[in-house]
């Protein structure tokens, strides 16, 4: 491969009134590949290609060479022969090396997508329940408290959540903690639309109305996260409530408030008391010996 | 084979703290006897929210102040109660001022609190 003087084979070739056609044909390259050694300041060609062109242009082959031409051992350059008619669909000499390291690239860079793709953190999988805490019974005319504990255990991100109750026919809710973000009241459906961090409570006091005729009522509820692939869960735990003339917090319905009953009254009760929850009451009932409850009144009497 | 190692590792951390859990509280009396009585509660993380300390003094014997204040002595049964709310991981003394010394070995309590990892209601005996 030879180095040659790209400005003084175009200055030869006009000084001779030749044209590219002509050192194209000579030469037996393209007229592309004559007009781009002329427009390159020094180009490298094959050396029989110099030679050549050096004879079409009527000098000697060193006249044409660059300066300092030294042969040097490079990369040949494809120039391709073509016939005269379809001169200019030549491919560049120099484009191979390009085309192959730009492809080359891209293969690397299409690589590594994909790996990275691969190799991505799964998508964690939030497993949020919730349990219902409902008392067995309650009287009439009463108050009583209902709790729901939402649990996204272990998750540390924050979930936007929508939790729906169905509060049954005949029961009439008082007071919410949070409050309900809407409440259809021909349904009976309470909603709440809250964003929580691994643990929420959720809590309604709520009583009987007088339009209530069965003795055992029925409660409803369900979750929805709402992130992309997550389903609807019920809200498990108590959803019986029955209609009794003994306390809510007297879980087996004995007429006194046992260690027990007072514990789990105030480990589960207490976190809603600003509901207005009789819990004081319930204490006075654990240190009594029992309670009645009176219908007339519509109130419970604690028995010393 | 990962799953299997890290199930194995999980139950290495976790056997510990089920064990742990078993014992949350730890009491003793520090006085059980003369006219002074303390109790010594200690009191692992997570605490029971709420506990009842349950004193039985034999026949006669009355509190005459306490602290913290108790809830209620029942004379006929001779047995006081102390319902703690609130309950803190730590160490805590329950002290009684009795209107007659008791012999050690005479007086005994009993704890009841509600685990707060199952629900559980728990009960233990102090014995003077």
């Amino acid at each position: 491969m030879v180095k040659i003087d790209g400005g003084k084979v175009r200055q030869l070739r006009e000084e001779k009134g030749l044209t590219q056609l002509f050192l194209a044909t000579s030469v037996e390259v393209t007229t592309d590949t004559i007009s781009r050694w002329e427009n390159k300041r020094y180009p490298t060609i094959k050396k029989e290609n110099g030679i050549k062109l050096a004879a079409a242009l009527e000098v000697d082959f060193e006249e044409i060479l660059e300066k300092e031409e030294q042969e040097q051992e490079i990369q040949p350059e494809p120039e391709k022969i073509q016939p005269q008619a379809q001169p200019s669909t030549s491919e560049p000499v120099s484009a191979m090396p390009r085309f192959f390291y730009f492809s080359l690239f891209l293969f690397v860079l299409v690589l590594a997508g994909l790996v990275a793709w691969w190799m991505r953190p799964a998508p964690k999988t939030v497993h949020v329940c919730a349990h219902r805490i409902l008392p067995a019974h309650s009287p009439r005319d009463l108050p009583f408290p209902v709790v729901i504990h939402v649990d996204s255990g272990d998750s540390d991100v924050a979930l936007s959540l929508i939790l729906k109750e169905t509060v049954p026919r005949g029961v009439m809710v008082l007071a919410s903690i949070p409050s309900f973000s809407d409440q259809d009241v021909e349904s009976g459906e309470l909603k709440w639309i809250q964003k929580i961090n691994r643990k929420k409570v959720f809590a309604y006091m709520a009583r009987f109305t007088a339009e209530i005729h069965q003795e055992m009522v029925r409660f409803t509820g369900s979750i929805t996260l709402r992130r992309k692939g997550q389903q609807t869960k019920s809200v498990h735990g108590n959803e019986k409530l029955k209609i009794a003339p003994f306390h809510w917090a007297d879980s087996d319905a004995d007429g006194r408030i046992s260690d027990e009953e007072i514990l789990t009254v105030y480990d589960e009760f207490s976190d809603i008391a600003g509901l207005g929850l009789d819990i004081d009451q319930v204490e006075e009932m654990w240190l009594g010996s029992g309670y009645r409850y009176d219908s007339e009144s519509g109130s419970f009497i604690i028995l010393p | 084979m990962k799953r299997l190692i890290l199930l194995s590792l999980i139950a290495l951390v976790w056997l510990p703290v089920t064990v742990a859990a078993e014992g949350l509280i730890s009491c003793k009396y520090l006085k059980g006897s003369g006219s002074q009585i303390e109790l010594q509660l200690d009191i692992s993380s997570p605490p029971p929210p709420t506990i009842i300390i349950l004193q039985y003094l034999p026949a006669g014997v009355e509190i005459l102040k306490s602290r913290p204040k108790m809830k209620k002595y029942n004379k006929k049964r001779g047995q006081a109660r102390w319902l703690l709310k609130d309950v803190r991981p730590g160490s805590m003394t329950v002290r009684m001022e009795l209107n007659k010394a008791v012999d050690k070995g005479a007086i005994k309590g009993e704890l009841r609190y509600r685990n707060p990892g199952s629900g559980s209601m728990e009960t233990m005996e102090i014995h003077s």
